[in-house]
């Protein structure tokens, strides 16, 4: 039986350089429920897709308030996902009450990211197994970042986490240049078309997703169900009218995906 | 001390820490000991059991050595007390011989030995907190400011923000020094105006150099304000008004960042406040009534220096600590300049200078 000697261990190398444990901490953000965040000049939206695990269940929260003007979207391990962002809560408010303004999410998103390095560096430890989409605003404008489990983080304009990402990320890339100018609704929008990609034909209701909202102005916060299916109703997307291009764009996600899947199978993934 | 902690290692010493134990280390912990102790009175008596007979010609001959002693040194009266001291040490020093050797071997009934080390923990705690409490141990503070500085007045004017302070340094009532920078720069944005303690300024000086090199070196773009340093000298002179070591200073935050004024103040003990102008010390009762009378949103800089220098003059004349040698400090979105130190024109013959006793019957 085939088995692979390197990954016991998180602080151990392959001979190929890779740190098997940390990658499949990367996997696990590939198999929770999918999350976007995307982001114009003055506002950033962060939407995810809501699975519960049993009919009888309900789904677990996976957006998070951390201050006034950070929030987060997580993938993966949904407990991990709720230590990080308590972490991230206590640091805005200690930061608050030393200087009474708020923290800059570039710094926070560097502190998270040295937090998820050390669990890649210590015997005893393991790395988390979520991914983070931090949105923020702050005196530089808005922010989106994304935060991995190897310690890793970038910037970006918008990005799409979970499984069958890569779908929203096509859509998102194909879209993304006029972002920057969008308003705010527009934002909501074409998050709410990029949730739609991930969900491969399901009809996109206010019941299987969360959208949230932080930009200029306006405090982070968590759109309610009655707002969301308000806006899915009047931008039309929930999927039956649009049917016949969300399956050209699923059917296009899916070779994209399967293309993506192939390339990191040789080189280390750790860049994502 | 070693003689009484090794003794102290015996069963019947017990009886000590029923204090401890009866103060809620629970039930189990006595019930561990008197069995511990009914099995070691087990295996003394197991042990005594031995070599029986030799033990009782030992006791015997003790005996009869100790009278033989006694009577024959007891003879000559006048030695009875030496002998009797004599014999006290020699008993006690065979009984630590003992002792020593009977604790070394029931050293795996460990209990009374904790108890022990958490007696000698809490005598050093009892001997700390004597040390704290008496009022003339030696304290590492500043109980007392001893270089002073006197007053800042900073107001806020068109562009930015004005700050005026003279440059004496008083050792007591002495003013000692004629030559002491009360205000200076820190980070891009801010300028701070301190009076009180010299030194204690000097150590905030420090404080907000690490703050201002942590914060560059992210090297995001971002930086402190005057707002932010504001707030984080407010938590300093509180936290350590809080550990009964206050730096003993008022200071004065101005600065401009993005174009926003701001100018606020913090006491010593942690009072802190934003105003269109403020003042520390003299200047509040001397200062702040021509400025709530004079100061306007859109002073031009000449006339926000002629303000400034119309409350220096004042506290000039009457604060026995200031100096006719001060600094204006401008700080603007364009950055701080702090002028060269110089002096104020006086005129010291008015009537109520000349005779200031007249009409303040009593007074000298």
């Amino acid at each position: 039986m085939f088995r692979n000697q390197y990954d016991t261990d998180v602080t151990t190398w392959s001979p190929a350089g890779r740190l098997f444990q940390v990658e499949y901490a990367m996997e696990a953000v590939k198999q929770g429920s999918a999350a976007i965040g995307l982001r114009s000049k003055t506002h950033v939206v962060l939407a995810c897709v809501n699975k519960s695990n049993s009919e009888l269940s309900s789904h677990q929260k996976k957006i998070f308030k951390v201050d006034d003007h950070i929030g987060v979207a997580i993938a993966g391990l949904t407990a991990d996902g709720r230590v990080l962002s308590r972490y991230m809560r206590s640091e805005c408010i200690n930061y608050g009450y030393t200087y009474e303004s708020p923290l800059p999410v570039g710094r926070l998103v560097v502190q998270l990211a040295d937090k998820a390095q050390v669990c890649t560096q210590r015997s005893w430890k393991r790395p988390y197994g979520v991914g983070l989409l931090v949105a923020g605003l702050d005196e530089s404008g808005a922010h989106l970042y994304y935060n991995c489990p190897s310690g890793n983080y970038f910037e970006y304009q918008a990005f799409a986490i979970g499984s069958r990402s890569q779908a929203a990320k096509t859509y998102l890339e194909r879209k993304f240049e006029k972002f920057t100018e969008s308003s705010r609704d527009d934002l909501i929008k074409d998050a709410l078309f990029a949730i739609r990609e991930t969900l491969q034909g399901e009809k996109l209701t206010s019941s299987v997703c969360t959208v949230a909202v932080v930009g200029v102005g306006e405090a982070f916060s968590i759109l309610d169900q009655a707002t969301v299916q308000g806006l899915i109703n009047e931008f039309e997307v929930s999927g039956e009218e649009g049917g016949a291009a969300a399956a050209v764009a699923g059917g296009g996600g899916g070779a994209a995906e399967e293309g993506g899947a192939a390339v990191e199978q040789e080189a280390a993934p750790m860049d994502i | 001390m070693t003689f009484a902690l090794n003794t102290d290692g015996l069963p019947n010493n017990n009886n000590d820490q029923e204090g401890p134990t009866g103060l809620g280390l629970g039930q189990t912990r006595l019930g561990r000991l008197v069995s511990a102790s009914g099995r070691q009175l087990l295996d003394k008596l197991n042990s005594a059991r031995k070599n029986f007979p030799m033990k009782v010609f030992l006791l015997l001959l003790g005996f009869y050595t100790a009278n033989a002693l006694a009577t024959i040194l007891g003879q000559t009266g006048d030695w009875d007390v030496l002998v009797a001291g004599v014999v006290v040490a020699a008993i006690e020093g065979i009984g630590m011989l003992m002792y020593k050797k009977s604790n070394s071997k029931s050293s795996c009934f460990e209990s009374p030995l904790q108890y022990k080390e958490e007696d000698k923990y809490q005598k050093n705690v009892f001997q700390v907190m004597d040390s704290l409490l008496s009022s003339e141990g030696d304290s590492q503070r500043t109980q007392y400011p001893y270089v002073t500085g006197t007053s800042v007045i900073g107001i806020k004017y068109k562009d930015g923000v004005l700050m005026a302070a003279d440059m004496g340094g008083s050792y007591g009532s002495t003013i000692r020094y004629k030559s002491v920078e009360r205000m200076k720069q820190v980070g891009k944005h801010s300028l701070l105006g301190a009076s009180g303690e010299i030194s204690d300024f000097q150590e905030i000086l420090r404080y907000l150099d690490d703050l201002i090199l942590n914060d560059s070196m992210w090297d995001d773009g971002n930086s402190h304000g005057p707002k932010q340093v504001h707030n984080y000298l407010t938590r300093v002179m509180y936290n350590r008004r809080n550990k009964f070591d206050p730096l003993w200073n008022s200071l004065i935050i101005g600065g401009v960042k993005n174009g926003e004024k701001y100018l606020g103040s913090v006491s010593m003990i942690g009072v802190h406040f934003e105003d269109n102008h403020v003042a520390t010390g003299f200047g509040n009762h001397l200062a702040r009534p021509i400025l709530r009378e004079e100061w306007r949103e859109d002073l031009t800089f000449e006339e926000g220096v002629k303000l400034l220098e119309k409350c220096m003059r004042n506290l000039l004349y009457r604060d026995r600590s200031a100096v006719n040698k001060l600094q204006i400090a401008k700080i603007t979105d364009e950055g701080l300049t702090v002028s060269q130190p110089y002096s104020l024109k006086t005129y010291w013959n008015f009537a109520a200078f000349e005779n200031p006793t007249v009409g303040a019957e009593g007074s000298w």
